[in-house]
Order: C-alpha cells, then sequence, then structure tokens
C-alpha cells in the first residue's frame, strides 16, 4: 500500500510540475500557431513574471535604477526610430511604429515604480500574510507581463513579419537576451538567486492533506489557478468573437485578413494572453520553489516548449496535455529510475526527438500535406 | 544574342573570388603562401614579449578562430543546403571530448601519435560492428513487412517490451547475469572495446617507433583532430540521417534536442569525466612542436627543440581556419554546392530534376559536423580543460546568430559576424576609445576602396564610420555620468543584435560573398549568320550589351 501511496505522490507531484509548464507552453504553442514562430523570449517573460511578482511581494522597487539607465533605454530607442527614419523602410511607416514605444516606457517605468511603492505601502503587504496582497502581487506581475509581450511584438516581431523567420527568430533571441542580461545586471535584479517571499500566501508551507498522501498549499494552489486561467482562457479562444477571429487567423493568415479581421490587433492581442499567462506561472513556480533568479526561465522554457511540440505545436489543447504528460513522465523517472535525477532533464529531449521521428506535428497534431 | 552564348558554358564563372588565387586547394602557390603568413604571424605572436593585458587579446584571438571554423561550417548547412540546425555546439563537443579523451589518455606529452591512432581504429572497428549489427536488425524489421503488413509493428512492440522487461529485471540484480542481452551486450561490446584499445597499445608504441622523432607532435595533434572531427562527422551522419526528414522548424527543434541530448550522454559517461569534464588535456603549445619557436637557448638564438619547425597554437587555429573556409568555399561553389542549394531553394523542385535531396543534405550535415569537430578539437588541446556545462544550447544559438548576421548563403559574411561578435563584447568590456585610431582605419579602407569600387562599399562605410561615432558618444557619455559599461556589455550586445537585425534583415552581406564570383571574360562567339549580315559594329555592341 505504501508503494501505492508513494505512487499517487508522484502523481501529484507531477500534475503540479506540468501546470507550470502548461500555462508557459500554452503562449508558444498560440505565438506558433498564429505566426509559425518559436518565441525564444516566452520563457524569459516568465521569468520576468517571477521577478515583478518579487518586487512587488517584498515592496521593493528595482532599488538603484538610476535615471541614465532610463535615458539609455530611451535614448536606445530614439536611435532605432531615426535609423528606421533614414532607412527605406521609412515608406512604410515603419519608423513611426518605433516613436511611441519611447512614450510607453516613459509610462512604463514610472508606474511600476509607482506600484511597489504602493504595494509597499498597503497593509497586507511587505511579508505580512494576506490572500488580498497574494492576488495583488499575482495582477500587478499578470499586466506587466501582458504590456511586455505587447511590447515585444510591436517591438522585435512585427517590423519583421513579411521576412524570412529566420529573422524574427534571430529578434527573439535578442530579446531573450536582453531580458536576461538586463536582470542580471546589479541595478534591476543582480545575477544572484534571492528567496520569494512566498509567506506572503497564508499557510503557503502548511498541506490540505497531509496523510498518507500529502498535497501541499502550493500544489493546490497551483491546480487552482491553473484550471481558473485555462477556463478563463478555453473560454476566450473558444466563444468570444477574438477568440473565433484567433482561431482563423491561426487557420489560415492571409485569408483572415481578407475576412476583415484585423491581423495586427489578433497578433497583438496573441502575444498578451500567452505573457500573461505564463506570467502567472512565473508566480507560481516561485510560490512552489520560492527562489528567483534571471537565468530562471531557460530551463522550464525549453521544457515548456518541448512539451508543446509533444502535444502537437499550434494546438492549445495538445499543449496542455504535452506539458502534464511531461510533467508526469519528469516525476515519474526522477522517482523510480535508479540515478533518475540525471536523467530527467534529458529525458524531456528523448521525448522531443521520439515524438519528432514517429509523429512529427505531435499528439494532437494534424498532418499537414505539403503540396507542390 | 545572350540565348546563343549558353552552348559554350564557361566553368570558370563558378571560380572563388581570387580568379586563380586560391582556386584550387592542392597546387597553387597563394594557398601556401598563406600558410606560411599564418606561421610567421602566429610565432610572431607566441614569441611577443608578454605585455599587459597579452594573454587577454590572445583569448580573443582563439575564441574568434573557433568562432569562424564554427560558423563557417554552420553556414553550409543552414545558408546552403537551408536546413535549419539548432544544436551545432553538439559536434564541437563530441569533437573536444573524443579528441581531448585519447590524448589525454594515450599521450599526454603528445609525443605517442601511435597508441592514439589505435584507440581511434578500435573505436572505428567498434562503431562499424554495432552499427552494422543496428542496420541488419532496422532493415530486417523494415523488410519484415513483405511477409505481412502488420509484421514490423509487432516485432518493435515485441522488442520494446522485451528491452523494458530486460532492464527491469537487469536492475533488480546486482550483478546482471548473462541472460539480459541488453545489459550484457552493452557492456560486451565496453569490454571488447577495451580489449581492442589494449592491444592495438602494443602496435601503436611500434607505429610510434617508427615515425620520424620530429614528426611525432604534429601526428598527434593531426590525429586527435582527424580523429574528433570524424567522430563528429559519424554522429552528424547518426543525428543528420533520420532528423533531415523533417522539414524547417521541426528539423530545428530536432537538432536543438539532439544537441541537448549529446551533452548529457557525455555527462553521464564516466570515460568522459561526467558534469567535471575533463581537465589537464595536454595543450599544443606544451610540445616540442609548440615551444619550438618560443624557447630561446641560452646563446639567445631559437632553439628548435626535438622539432625541426616551429609551429604555434595559434597557426594550427588559423591555418584550419583557411583550410575549413577554402574547403567550404569550394564545396558551396562546386556542382555539388549548386545541387545542395537547389534543395535549399525548392526540395520537390530540386528532386524533380533528378537530385538525390536526402543525399545532398546529410552530405552538407555531416561535413559542417566535421568540421565543427575540428574546432572542438582544437578547443579542448588549446584550453587545456573541457567542460560540458560551456557546450549548452546558448553556444549553438550564438553561432545561428552569427550565421543569420552574416547572412545566409555568404561565407565571408559568416566570417565577418563571427568575428564582430566575438569582439563585441570582448570590447564592451573594456571600451577603447575610437579616436584616432579606428578613425585612422576606416579612412585608410575607405581610400583604398574608393580606389577599387566605391560603390558597392560606400554605404558600408557610411555606416561604419557612423557607428563608430555612435561607439564614441557612448564610451563618452558614459564617463560623463559616471555609469560602467563593462556591467551593462551583454545588455548593449544584445541590443545591437536586435537592432541590427531589424535594420538589416538580410544580414550584413545578405547572401553575397565579399568578393562576388567574377566571371571570366567572354570568349569571342563564333560570327554567327545574323551578325555576319549585320556587320562589325552591331556585333561589337551586343557584346557590351551582355
Amino acid at each position: 500500500m505504501q508503494e501505492f501511496y508513494t505512487f499517487l505522490q508522484q502523481l501529484i507531484n507531477g500534475l503540479s510540475q506540468g501546470s507550470i509548464y502548461a500555462l508557459i507552453a500554452v503562449g508558444y504553442t498560440m505565438v506558433y500557431g498564429v505566426l509559425q514562430l518559436i518565441n525564444f523570449a516566452h520563457g524569459d517573460v516568465f521569468m520576468v513574471g517571477a521577478m515583478v511578482a518579487m518586487y512587488v511581494a517584498t515592496g521593493r522597487v528595482p532599488p538603484t535604477m538610476p535615471i541614465w539607465m532610463h535615458g539609455l533605454i530611451i535614448g536606445v530607442l530614439l536611435i532605432a526610430f531615426a535609423a528606421m527614419a533614414v532607412s527605406r523602410r521609412s515608406a512604410k511607416l515603419g519608423a513611426m511604429e518605433v516613436l511611441p514605444f519611447v512614450g510607453i516606457y516613459v509610462v512604463l517605468a514610472p508606474s511600476l515604480y509607482l506600484v511597489g511603492k504602493v504595494s509597499a505601502g498597503i497593509p497586507g503587504s511587505k511579508w505580512q500574510v494576506s490572500y488580498l496582497s497574494s492576488f495583488f502581487v499575482l495582477l500587478v506581475s499578470l499586466v506587466v507581463c501582458g504590456l511586455l509581450g505587447f511590447l515585444i511584438e510591436r517591438l522585435a516581431y512585427r517590423p519583421l513579419r513579411d521576412r524570412p523567420r529566420i529573422n524574427s527568430l534571430i529578434t527573439a533571441i535578442g530579446i531573450s537576451l536582453l531580458l536576461e542580461f538586463g536582470g542580471q545586471h546589479r541595478s534591476v535584479f543582480g545575477p544572484t538567486p534571492q528567496s520569494f517571499p512566498a509567506e506572503m500566501v497564508p499557510n503557503i508551507k502548511s498541506a490540505i492533506i497531509d496523510t498518507p498522501v500529502r498535497i501541499g498549499r502550493a500544489d493546490a494552489l497551483i491546480f487552482i489557478v491553473t484550471i481558473i486561467l485555462m477556463s478563463a482562457l478555453s473560454y476566450i479562444v473558444m466563444k468570444t468573437k477574438t477568440g473565433l477571429a484567433l482561431r482563423a487567423v491561426s487557420y489560415r493568415f492571409d485569408t483572415a485578413s481578407l475576412m476583415g479581421i484585423n491581423i495586427n490587433r489578433i497578433v497583438s492581442f496573441t502575444f498578451v494572453l500567452g505573457s500573461t499567462l505564463a506570467a502567472a506561472a512565473g508566480f507560481l513556480y516561485a510560490v512552489q520553489y520560492p527562489t528567483v533568479n534571471p537565468l530562471m526561465g531557460l530551463q522550464p522554457g525549453v521544457k515548456a516548449f518541448v512539451a508543446g511540440v509533444f502535444g502537437g505545436i499550434g494546438n492549445i489543447t495538445g499543449a496542455v496535455v504535452g506539458a502534464i504528460l511531461l510533467g508526469l513522465v519528469e516525476v515519474l523517472v526522477k522517482g523510480y529510475m535508479p540515478n533518475g535525477s540525471q536523467y530527467s532533464d534529458a529525458v524531456a529531449f528523448v521525448i522531443l526527438i521520439v515524438i519528432l521521428l514517429v509523429k512529427p506535428s505531435g499528439l494532437l497534431g494534424k498532418n499537414v500535406v505539403e503540396k507542390v | 544574342m545572350s540565348s546563343k552564348k549558353s552552348d559554350n558554358i564557361d566553368l570558370s564563372a563558378h571560380r572563388p573570388p581570387w580568379n586563380g588565387w586560391l582556386s584550387t586547394v592542392s597546387c597553387n602557390a597563394p594557398l601556401p603562401i598563406l600558410f606560411l603568413l599564418v606561421w610567421l604571424v602566429g610565432t610572431w605572436i607566441d614569441t611577443r614579449d608578454f605585455q599587459r593585458n597579452y594573454g587577454w587579446y590572445k583569448n580573443i584571438l582563439f575564441d574568434t578562430g573557433f568562432a569562424i571554423i564554427l560558423a563557417v561550417s554552420l553556414q553550409l548547412i543552414n545558408g546552403f543546403s537551408g536546413q535549419f540546425s539548432l544544436g551545432h555546439i553538439g559536434f564541437m563537443m563530441v569533437g573536444a571530448f573524443l579528441a581531448a579523451y585519447p590524448v589525454k589518455a594515450f599521450s599526454a606529452k603528445l609525443t605517442d601519435p601511435g597508441p592514439m591512432l589505435m584507440f581511434f581504429v578500435a573505436l572505428a572497428i567498434t562503431v562499424a560492428v554495432v552499427g552494422t549489427v543496428l542496420i541488419l536488425l532496422f532493415w530486417g524489421i523494415r523488410y519484415s513487412r513483405k511477409l505481412h503488413p502488420l509484421l514490423p509493428t509487432v516485432l518493435i512492440i515485441l522488442l520494446f517490451v522485451w528491452l523494458m522487461v530486460d532492464l527491469a529485471r537487469a536492475a533488480t540484480y546486482e550483478h546482471p547475469p548473462a541472460r539480459f542481452i541488453l545489459t550484457h551486450g552493452i557492456s560486451g561490446v565496453a569490454s571488447s572495446f577495451n580489449w581492442l584499445v589494449e592491444h592495438g597499445q602494443q602496435f601503436g608504441a611500434k607505429l610510434t617507433m617508427w615515425s620520424p622523432k620530429s614528426w611525432r607532435g604534429p601526428l598527434c595533434i593531426i590525429i586527435a583532430m582527424l580523429g574528433g572531427a570524424s567522430c563528429a562527422g559519424v554522429t552528424g551522419l547518426v543525428v543528420g540521417m533520420p532528423a533531415l526528414r523533417l522539414r524547417g522548424d521541426y528539423l530545428a527543434i530536432a537538432t536543438l534536442g539532439m544537441g541537448e541530448i549529446i551533452n548529457r550522454v557525455i555527462i553521464l559517461t564516466p570515460a568522459l569525466g561526467g558534469a567535471l569534464g575533463l581537465g589537464s588535456i595536454p595543450r599544443i603549445k606544451d610540445t616540442a612542436l609548440g615551444k619550438a619557436f618560443i624557447d630561446t637557448n641560452a646563446n639567445g638564438r631559437i632553439d628548435t627543440g626535438e622539432s625541426f619547425i616551429g609551429f604555434s597554437e595559434f597557426a594550427w587555429l588559423y591555418m584550419m581556419v583557411i583550410i575549413t573556409i577554402v574547403v567550404i568555399w569550394r564545396l558551396a561553389y562546386s556542382a555539388k554546392g549548386r545541387a545542395i542549394m537547389a534543395v535549399r531553394e525548392d526540395e520537390i523542385a530540386a528532386s524533380a530534376v533528378g537530385i538525390d535531396t536526402t543525399h545532398h543534405k546529410v552530405v552538407a550535415f555531416v561535413i559542417g559536423a566535421f568540421f565543427a569537430g575540428i574546432a572542438g578539437a582544437l578547443y579542448a588541446m588549446q584550453k587545456s580543460s573541457i567542460d560540458p556545462k560551456s557546450f549548452t544550447m546558448q553556444r549553438s544559438i550564438e553561432i545561428v546568430v552569427m550565421v543569420t548576421l552574416g547572412g545566409l548563403g555568404s561565407i565571408s559574411g559568416a566570417v565577418l559576424a563571427a568575428i564582430l561578435l566575438t569582439i563585441l563584447p570582448e570590447l564592451l568590456r573594456d571600451p577603447p576609445s575610437a579616436w584616432p585610431w579606428g578613425f585612422v582605419a576606416v579612412g585608410v579602407i575607405f581610400i583604398g576602396l574608393l580606389i577599387w569600387d566605391w560603390r558597392r562599399f560606400l554605404p558600408g562605410l557610411i555606416v561604419c564610420a557612423g557607428l563608430l561615432g555612435i561607439w564614441q558618444l557612448l564610451r563618452m557619455s558614459a564617463q560623463r555620468y559616471g555609469v560602467s559599461l563593462p556591467d551593462l556589455r551583454m545588455v548593449i550586445y544584445s541590443l545591437m543584435l536586435v537592432l541590427m537585425m531589424l535594420l538589416r534583415p538580410q544580414g550584413l552581406l545578405g547572401g553575397r560573398e565579399l568578393w562576388p564570383k567574377r566571371r571570366a571574360p567572354q570568349r569571342e562567339a563564333a560570327p554567327t549568320e545574323e551578325s555576319r549580315q549585320l556587320g562589325p559594329e552591331n556585333m561589337v555592341e551586343g557584346r557590351v550589351e551582355t
């Protein structure tokens, strides 16, 4: 019987792992479905979610973010504007698209600062225990990451949409490096991991069910938040008009625009949605394993991507199924194979290769027949 | 009139840029002269007095060399054959570890080429035997469908179940008995490999005895390089055969996964050092060969030691850089290269014309992997310790960035981008002033190009001068406001990456070479019936036109 309980315990651990992967994988798969682009920066959006959550939870703002750094960022944006205006692209109004983001940045940076100040001031924040404060933390990180996703798409991917996809891939890598190294700068976060104040979620260390199988409150929180967000997502995608447009765009990009769908809006919406879910995943990850560091997005990002491919990339249900299966397999390998913890990282990639060789379209994906 | 010209196709049109120069690997004078130059410069660099920061500069030079080899070899895969590979560093890793292991184990002073050679021979024999068995198994299963269409599926399921049961039961025994074929088979292969290596050593020692003393050092290095590179090439074959069936993004994902798996496999191999990697690998510069020009004897004269020729590690690396560039250039602009490019342009059309697409993709993949393996072997013998953690996915992404930034399908672009992207982060570590020497350099190049071909290069030069100006501005303002740029270097680097991609999506050279393929002067066409009637004036005009 004990063995069975152990097995159940492993399943629960795997489910909570898989739920976090699922929240990230959905963002990957939606972006791939719409743009056929592997959004390498997505794992780092997840990291930013955790980081913002940490700032808000501790009532800390990016502490010594000096004025010249804002100046530098705005300056770079202005240089980009100037360069685009000078280059031939100006005829296509590409340059005019960069300028508003100077404005957005000017708004975003102080508002982040203000949010930190406010959260430090309101009762229930700063290491104090309250559902309200944890909800507030989650909300802020959702909003900030949504904005970030919007910005990334607008600045890095949209100007290159007519170009071969490898170019967007390189800018994605650039953005990902930017977020990682920007986070490692000491005025933003610093290279050392910091512990997340998980205690602000009431009784987070205790368990809901203790014997014979332990379900911690963190696990329960992960399950509940994932289920709520996934139902919200499926409602948005399946029942609303925007969701219909999103499905149409991912079905046939050009035809959808002929049907009167505003492609740019839908793509931005996809990015905002995906980044929001990644932020939620970041928050939950930080609560579950209470540390945050600027490189935390790499491993879960890649795993979530593998999960997306496993389930059939471009397919939201597939991503969720794939992510949960991946989480389960990883935890089971860790638990039951000799020296399993060494292999558990490689398992994701072995699954990846096997699924690509056997059924490249993934578990739930449809085979696309190539025509001349 | 131009249509008549198609009859006598001039193959010299496909020659590399320095028409005549470098046009053949084997015979022409320039290549040996280039090698001589590299050798002289290399020995000069090694014999230079150790100034401040000298080691830093030298490291940058080395990293640039490795980056060039990797970028050019990936250019063949990504740029010319159009197969998007994200796992290139895996091949470098195979080359590094499988070259470092025999060097460390069998010729710790780089004086024993024989045993190393025998190690690779043993490895080749083992791989060949195991590979033959696996291929026979594969074909057996595949052709069993002629007996019954469901037979392959049944066989695969049976094989899988048997393997799982075998593994699970063998794991419960402390010393698994012989009936567990999988575990026994693995240990059997390992022990027979060990037997081969052990018995090869005696013959290897004889080989060493037979080889001239002054050749042993270079032979060691060459055997390690070729051995490691061949292992990487075989890995490329094994990875490429199944993976290249996939297209586009799926191939990218698969190669990414393969790279990670190679990394994990090497980490899990105790003989290759496990997670710590291999240390104290003999360096090229510790050999009699590498030292020859560095050491001076008591009389103050250069002591050539045991070797008849001095050969610094810098020279080794950059000669391999040149060989890589030349070989890949020759391949890419040969008939085979045309076929490879045709596969990139349109796979279906290419196969309709009769090109074996799989064959050409695999050839490009294996050759790319081979050169990555050479870079790996040299890397191991230069750094003296290699660590699996330094061969991560991020590194292969860096190489892809180099290739894309240089322009897909442009070897000189890949070289330029490799140099730029290696030097840029290092420059930002301690940002030097571009005034005056940077501007002087741009000016000199500018005047040179004015004489040569100013129309093509003017925009690029203006951009260069502008970038230098921005650099200087950035540096001055950082000093003015007390900002430490070194802390921000990777941020600036990634911003520059994004901006470069946004502003110039086709890459630095955009699929062209720095030196475009020059057409050989057209031969006088035999006067046709028309031209005879029209008279000589028109014929001249027509020639000028075409």
